[in-house]
């Protein structure tokens, strides 16, 4: 980033720090941001509790199912609630190779909170498969909840590692100057004038695919981290930079604090405001980033799941056009994605109420 | 001024040497090599291979290699593609031009909306108008290009209205002009809807911010007590400020123009670089992944200058030293 | 897929027969009817003899021709740029009479000096030819004299069967190429910034413009020899147009939107052409299985499985022919059929497939899926849990756990791995599941062999010994023991004697009792487990006549018309 945009950037943030607490920023929020945050909590509720929401293993294969469609359910008519408040119908496959099923009369009961899950089949041999299956017969639902874990909390890891390196290098880079300044300045610029999608595609390809999944996933976001840090750390280090002018850095140092704990106690914390901001604003990018990596093939594999890879099926055309349910993974993303924009412009109104209603 | 560029320059070197060097570390560091997917062929001996992976240096020390690259970088020899035959200098040339097209029209449709857009918003904040297009903006940043694209390709498949792809029809050299000029226009729209609608989003938004800051600034705020016409302060002082980051902006989508099409090209099918880097990765043909990522990289600190530049003559009160 | 860079060019004959088939187009007024068809990536080269990929064959491919082909309904040799062919008494001497009214459609005479220029740039070691080691017979090459300018003799160091399907390779211009070759610089000539006018061939086609990533466009040849029964000139389709699609997705929506005459669908899409074929005036047609079959591999290489004396559990494992046994018999492949290929498709028993008719070996009977018998088969063996945690235990003692590879990305294939894990998991056999990128499954299979199982597949052919390299121990694509000094078991020593006997051999009636042995061994040993095979279709624009493909090609491509 140029001196000039980071200056602008600089401006554009005024550091405010007045007390922040959840209920005033309600309070404040529109309708989107508070509708933004109850989707986002959840889905993350329904990722962190998969194994209960979702009603099946996301890997068991149901061979004689494969492309079901999902079933739509029925409340039961008020004299059989005893039997169960909600039912679908079973249904019987007619054509294999069309993966048409057609229903049948009989019922599926439901039940609450059986078999240690929320809501499933009061036959434990029966199938409910709420949004379809895939290919081989796998509960959709179930995919999509377990998957939401990687997704989500791809955002949260990525932005965690590339903000405390962008907040720690640029703020040390900014307090101590000098030298060291220059060779991290110069390492940023490296790494910011990386052409960022072909790098990421040349990363996703050394990652050795004999790793267990959860390492992949994290390397994932490693890569990620490592090409978002560089920008923060020039911006942090620009406010640090007119931070440590001010009276207060000034008196703590003549008050004989050491540099290091005038950076940790009262540099570093300066900046959180902006950073919570920013932070909020740039999960999506690295949502984004895991689905386009799994959806080329190069992030996620099956077994695991994860929206990105879960979309990348739809990519057939007779998918598309057939087996609808298989662009929801494509919708998840779009809305978690668009409820972090909506969540983060309005915290950013919240923290600097001046700028409401402006970018 | 032209110190300032200078210096400018010298330390771009550095930069590229950088950049490329790490991208060479990361290319040596993936399992295999372009050669490994030879080695299944039943007819290939290995006494081919090995001739081949000499001819080719790929039997030299990392280090070694890198430099004997770059060596011929300086003298703008990017070396073969192994996969291709070719050389990589002219393998680019053939591909970018259909990206460049594509970046451009992007920018121009995103900037032509965005721009009236962003100033219609800002002068009428909070209402439904407002409101409709801030929500639009919303989603257009938040759709993932490449669900669009696949989104607009079942559009295109289901009414017939669009080619499902590639830049051009096979029988354009039979064209007449203006056929030509259509040609490529139609084949342009759907790719050129889907970059655009998030530089349309992003770059509206952006300008509304930019606007209501400038409103309430006190030079605003004179002109507007002078009693000048309306019409002459919102284009005359509020436009030509708000329009400043812009320019920052262009330089940097020089850069982007090369890597943000690139899941677009890959799902709707263009033939340009995104397609090509990634056939280049996925075959790790080392020099043209090398050739890609230097072009991107001059392209991206270019970009950059230009934008500086553009920026200190938009704009005087920016100094450089 | 392991067939992208790696098909050898004769088993590429009929995928590019295929392509050859194919066409249609938006025609504006002034074009003549032209046949459209689709090619999966760029070409890399027009060079033959350098190009490794059907990318690259598939769009050079049609400006040559080779001495011989094979007729894709009776799958024996027709004449081509040789009018006829003859043996020697010994076997060893084959002689060609070339046609005389050949010109190169540059104008030049073909003659019996393109045959032996074309065989020197083969064997030439500067050259970087794919098509060498296949005419190394047993590591010696063939003698190729030109007899008269219009006769041509190959001199073998002994008989050998398989001789006409290797001089089938397409003959390249002395005139154009022989100083590139002298020069050194033959790989990189007729690359693809060459200008279409130097691409000189034989074919009934010439090319005049290729745009990378786009399309090809040809048109007629027409200094072209062959001629229809009423002496017009063939072929009967003047201009063609391939255009380069990036994956069968793409494929499918250019057919869909009509821009190209013909379509070869997978099994996904076969329903949704056939649900719009009459409405949109497509013909469907199943040719029949395909040739490969994708199988799972177990390693039994002791140079991998012995280090410092000491044994890794894992050998013997795979080389219990109980423990394979009982692992077969969990292999649904019925479900395989359903899932991965839509129904359309059939276990696969024999390593040949039925459509190598002479060749395949029918009276196998198959390992039926029957995951009680395999447990108990297991049992039986002394694979028991001992310990209670659900996981079985060899009988040392030794947990049962295993990985298992497949290339990613390629979809049916991780399909069918998904099925076979799910089944083995259920026999209580710990089985990690690693789809891994194509090169680094190449470099276990290849150079360091650290793997356990693979499920991976070949392309096969009409000629069963293009298949050595895999029967051979001695072979590279040996793959539980590639490239062995001389053969581990006695089985494996048996399969060798079978393949030399097999290429020896003249007589056709007695050569295929090779072949049907040596997969009753395969079949009985297990060294690899067989999954399914593939339907494979066809679909074409009714506009396009006289086009019957079979699963080895299209006869008399250049007689196909287009009626509008």
């Amino acid at each position: 980033m140029s001196d000039a945009a980071v200056s602008r950037q600089l401006s554009a943030v005024n550091v405010d720090r007045s007390e922040s607490s959840f209920a005033a920023f309600w309070k404040m929020a529109g309708w989107p941001a508070r509708v933004s945050l109850a989707l986002l909590a959840a889905f993350a509720l329904a990722a962190l509790f998969a194994p209960a929401v979702a009603p099946y293993d996301p890997a068991a294969q149901n061979r004689r199912q494969p492309h079901h469609p999902p079933m739509r359910v029925h409340l039961a008519p008020p004299g059989e609630w005893s039997e169960g408040l909600l039912y679908v119908h079973k249904t019987k496959l007619a054509d294999i190779r069309k993966r048409r099923y057609e229903e049948t009369e009989e019922r599926i009961r439901l039940s609450f909170f059986k078999r240690g899950r929320v809501l499933t089949t009061a036959d434990p041999d029966a199938r409910l498969f709420l949004l379809g299956t895939d290919a081989l017969g796998r509960d959709f639902f179930s995919r999509l909840v377990y998957g939401g874990r990687i997704s989500l909390s791809i955002g949260l890891v990525g932005v965690a590692i590339s903000y405390t390196l962008g907040i720690l290098i640029g703020a040390f880079s900014g307090y101590v100057g000098g030298r060291a300044d220059f060779v991290i300045m110069r390492a940023t610029e490296i790494l910011m004038s990386l052409p960022t999608f072909y790098f990421l595609l040349t990363l996703a390809v050394i990652i050795p695919a004999t790793l267990p999944s959860s390492l992949t996933y994290l390397l994932i976001v490693a890569i990620l981290s490592f090409i978002g840090w560089a920008g923060l750390a020039r911006i942090v280090r620009g406010l640090v930079l007119s931070e440590r002018e001010r009276e207060y850095v000034l008196a703590a140092r003549a008050m004989g604090a050491s540099g290091a704990r005038v950076l940790v106690r009262h540099v570093v914390p300066s900046t959180f405001n902006y950073a919570v901001v920013s932070a909020t604003l740039s999960i999506p990018g690295y949502i984004l980033g895991e689905s386009a990596l799994s959806f080329l093939g190069l992030g996620i594999k099956d077994p695991d799941s994860s929206w990105g890879l879960l979309l990348a099926e739809a990519q057939n055309v007779e998918y598309l056009l057939r087996f609808q349910w298989l662009l929801i993974p494509g919708l998840l993303i779009f809305l978690t994605v668009m409820a972090f924009n909506f969540l983060g412009d309005a915290l950013r109104d919240h923290m600097d109420p001046k700028r409401r209603g402006t970018v | 001024m032209g110190r300032y560029v200078l210096r400018r320059l010298v330390n771009a070197v550095p930069l590229i040497i950088g950049i490329t060097f790490i991208s060479f570390v990361v290319v040596d560091l993936a399992p295999g090599d372009f050669f490994t997917s030879l080695k299944m062929n039943p007819q290939i001996s290995p006494e081919t291979l090995q001739g081949m992976e000499a001819k080719y240096g790929f039997d030299k020390p990392l280090v070694v290699r890198f430099f004997l690259w770059f060596w011929r970088v300086l003298h703008l020899d990017l070396g073969e593609s192994i996969f291709y035959h070719v050389d990589v200098l002219s393998l680019i040339g053939r591909f970018l031009p259909n990206t460049v097209i594509l970046s451009a029209a992007a920018m121009v449709v995103s900037w032509g909306l965005a721009v009236p857009l962003g100033l219609f918003m800002a002068l009428r904040p909070g209402t439904w108008a407002d409101r409709l297009l801030s929500f639009f903006a919303f989603m257009g940043m938040s759709i993932p290009s490449f669900f669009f694209a696949l989104l607009l390709l079942i559009f295109a498949l289901q009414t017939g209205w669009f080619p499902t792809g590639g830049s051009f029809s096979p029988d354009y050299d039979t064209l007449s002009l203006a056929g030509k000029v259509w040609d490529r226009v139609h084949h342009l729209i759907l790719p050129v809807v889907v970059l655009g609608t998030s530089g349309v989003a992003g770059l509206m938004r952006l300008m509304r911010g930019n606007v209501m800051e400038i409103m309430n600034a006190d030079y605003v705020r004179t002109a507007r007590a002078k009693g000048l016409p309306e019409r002459v302060v919102v284009f005359k002082h509020i436009l030509r400020n708000a329009i400043n980051p812009f320019i920052t902006i262009a330089g940097y989508e020089l850069g982007a123009l090369f890597g943000g099409a690139a899941l677009v090209e890959a799902v709707l099918h263009l033939q340009g670089m995104g397609n090509l880097m990634l056939q280049a990765v996925l075959s790790q043909d080392l020099f043209l992944l090398m050739g890609s990522i230097l072009i991107g990289a001059v392209l991206l600190i270019v970009g950059n200058l230009l934008a500086d530049i553009a920026l200190k003559f938009a704009d005087p009160r920016i100094r450089y030293e | 897929m392991f067939r992208m860079a790696t098909i050898p060019r004769f088993v590429s004959i009929p995928l590019l027969a295929l392509l050859f088939a194919c066409s249609g187009g938006a025609e504006r007024p002034e074009l003549p009817p032209t046949l459209t068809t689709d090619t999966l990536g760029d070409p890399k080269t027009f060079n033959m003899i350098v190009s490794k990929e059907t990318s690259s064959s598939a769009v050079a491919g049609i400006l040559f021709e080779g001495l011989i082909r094979r007729e894709p309904v009776t799958t024996d040799f027709e004449p081509v740029l040789a009018e006829s062919w003859s043996v020697s008494p010994d076997g060893r001497t084959w002689t060609f009479k070339l046609r005389k009214d050949v010109l190169w459609s540059d104008g030049v005479p073909f003659t019996a000096d393109d045959i032996v220029f074309t065989a020197r740039a083969i064997y030439d070691p500067k050259v970087a030819s794919s098509i060498r080691d296949a005419w190394m017979i047993e590591g010696k090459k063939m003698v190729v004299t030109p007899v008269d300018r219009h006769t041509v003799s190959f001199t073998l160091p002994f008989p050998f069967a398989p001789f006409l399907d290797i001089v089938q390779v397409d003959i390249l211009p002395r005139h154009k190429l022989e100083a590139a070759l002298d020069a050194g610089t033959f790989d990189s000539a007729w690359n693809i910034n060459t200008p279409p006018g130097e691409l000189v061939g034989t074919g009934p086609y010439v090319i005049t413009k290729y745009v990378p990533a786009q399309h090809v466009l040809y048109e007629v040849n027409p200094r072209y020899w062959r001629k229809d029964e009423k002496g017009d000139r063939l072929p009967s389709i003047k201009r063609r147009v391939l255009l380069i699609v990036k994956d069968i997705n793409t494929a499918y929506v250019k057919f869909d939107a009509g821009e190209t005459d013909i379509y070869a669908p997978p099994a996904d899409m076969v329903e949704t052409i056939r649900g719009k074929a009459r409405a949109r005036d497509w013909t469907l047609k199943e040719l029949g299985l395909s040739t490969g079959t994708p199988f799972i591999a177990f390693n039994r290489n002791p140079r991998h499985f012995v280090k410092g004396g000491k044994r890794d559990p894992r050998l013997d494992w795979f080389t219990d022919k109980k423990f394979l046994k009982a692992l077969a018999h969990a292999v649904d492949k019925e479900t395989i059929v359903f899932n991965a290929f839509r129904g359309y498709g059939e276990p696969a028993v024999a390593d040949i497939s039925p459509e190598v008719k002479r060749f395949h070996n029918a009276d196998l009977k198959d390992y039926e899926y029957d995951l009680k018998k395999a447990e108990r088969l297991l049992s039986e063996a002394g694979y028991v849990d001992r310990d209670g945690d659900k996981i079985r235990e060899d009988p040392r003692g030794n947990p049962v756990s295993f990985d298992l590879y497949t290339n990613q990305g390629n979809r049916t294939r991780e399909r069918i791995a998904a099925i076979v894990l799910e089944d083995w998991k259920k026999l209580g056999l710990k089985v990690n599941y690693k789809p891994l990128e194509f090169n680094t499954l190449v470099e276990k299979l290849d150079s360091n062999f650290d793997w356990d199982a693979i499920l991976i597949g070949l392309t096969g052919g009409l000629e069963p010994h293009w298949g050595s390299t895999f029967y051979k121990s001695s072979g590279h694509l040996h793959m539980w023991n590639p490239r062995q000094a001389k053969p581990e078991t006695a089985w494996e020593a048996e399969i060798d004697r079978l393949i030399d006997l097999g290429a020896r051999e003249l007589d056709p009636k007695k050569r295929p009792q090779h072949y049907k042995k040596i997969q009753e061994i395969l079949h009985e040993e297990l060294p690899v487990i067989l999954t399914a095979r593939e339907s494979v279709f066809i679909a074409h624009k009714n506009r396009v006549l006289g086009y019957n493909p079979t699963i080895w090609g299209t006869p008399d491509p250049e007689k196909m018309r287009l009626a509008y």
